[in-house]
């Protein structure tokens, strides 16, 4: 909960990986300092393109959780957000090839992720099913998220605040979170937003964020 | 695009700081499934070993059909569609007992497709007859797949018509 490898890369001497990414296999699998997460995952998808299970597996391992909220942004249960995540995955590989850089491959993610979410989701509102229950029957945590973050009020009070923004302010920050932090201009591209209105849209949605929690005496305590 | 160069002037420590506490959030109320990459690193391991540009299609789970079964957990009876442009399958899955399940699907447009079932101990495969049906009388409970090749006499020649993705049997 505290700390994720991901986010709090543990540190290492600084090395060079752009310029051979597939000279040294090993350290590439490894948290690896923010700096080089670009380099590593281009040298993933170098590896991938040429046929690498264990590189693919780990791309998926790293992108897996930007998709999963960008599919549950869209409003699908947790069964429907992980079918259009592997229907997104397997896609990839018919269109891999022709994939080069990771900012392209984290747009096209998150793009085919975001369409194929809007198309079940509105699949499964036209569809006017026997038993409509059967949707709140997915296993959808029993506890809410306040029960969830009962030990933690200050990120209870950053969840209020994160839900209670825009939606398109929500969403792009949530999906921000999980982004590699080198990519974010893909994001604008996959949220339609123009490159370039990221930064100051990030910008707003973090100030009104920040705006929201400072009213909060459980976030400023 | 693609040409960010790491730096993000824009983007203060404090936002980073925050962006962090916003992930850690999402982690917590509505963390990724525990064996999600592992399962979809399965079905893609199942793909083609030269992943290059297989002109098949995806199929899609019908979810009005996948839903109300209770899916993925251990009904004594279920019924899954997949369907893509091209194709659509229909399997009836029943337990035979805690290791092993029954298969009857449907193809359609009909056709003598080969169909394959992948599985973590092998591959099952059967030919659909000319109505497009077909039965996987033993299959191990577990993670599947199926893949539905052209009915080719020469399964090496037979192009792969469609795929689904991986399911929990």
């Amino acid at each position: 909960m505290t700390g994720d490898p991901a986010l709090d890369p543990a540190l290492g001497p600084a090395r060079d990986a752009g310029l051979d990414p597939a000279a040294d296999p090993a350290p590439r699998r490894a948290p690896t300092p923010r700096a080089q997460r670009r380099d590593r995952l281009a040298a993933l998808l170098v590896e991938a393109r040429q046929g690498d299970r264990d590189a693919l597996d780990a791309i998926v391992a790293e992108l897996t959780p930007v998709l999963w909220h960008t599919a549950r942004n869209q409003g699908l249960s947790r069964q429907a957000a992980e079918d259009v995540i592997q229907t997104t995955w397997l896609t990839l590989l018919r269109h891999l090839h022709a994939i080069s850089v990771p900012g392209a491959l984290i747009e096209w993610l998150v793009t085919t992720a975001r369409r194929e979410a809007w198309r079940v989701s509105r699949a499964s509102r036209k569809d006017d099913l026997p038993g409509d229950d059967t949707f709140d029957d997915l296993p959808d945590p029993v506890l809410t998220p306040d029960e969830l973050l009962v030990d933690d009020e200050r990120r209870r009070a950053l969840w209020h605040a994160v839900e209670s923004l825009p939606k398109r302010c929500a969403e792009l920050l949530r999906i921000i979170a999980f982004v590699p932090r080198p990519h974010y201009d893909a994001v604008a591209a996959a949220l339609n937003m123009p490159l370039g209105s990221i930064g100051p849209t990030r910008g707003r949605c973090f100030a009104k964020l920040r705006l929201l929690l400072a009213k909060d005496p459980d976030w400023s305590s | 695009m693609n040409t960010a160069q790491g730096d993000f002037p824009s983007f203060s420590p404090e936002d980073q700081h925050l962006a962090d506490e916003i992930a850690n959030v999402y982690r917590v109320v509505d963390p990724v499934p525990a064996t999600l990459v592992a399962r979809l690193q399965f079905a893609l391991a199942l793909e083609s070993p030269d992943f290059g540009a297989p002109e098949f299609e995806v199929l899609r789970p019908q979810e009005e059909d996948v839903l109300p079964a209770g899916v993925r957990g251990g009904e004594d009876s279920r019924t899954i569609t997949f369907d893509s442009e091209i194709l659509t399958i229909m399997i009836s899955v029943s337990a035979r007992d805690e290791h092993a399940v029954r298969v009857d699907g449907w193809l359609a447009p009909p056709g003598d497709h080969l169909v394959e079932l992948r599985c973590g101990a092998g591959a099952h495969v059967v030919r659909a007859d000319d109505q497009g049906r077909f039965v996987l009388d033993v299959v191990p409970r577990g993670l599947s797949q199926l893949v539905v090749r052209q009915g080719v006499d020469d399964p090496a020649q037979a192009a792969i018509l469609a795929v689904t993705p991986s399911l929990i049997l």
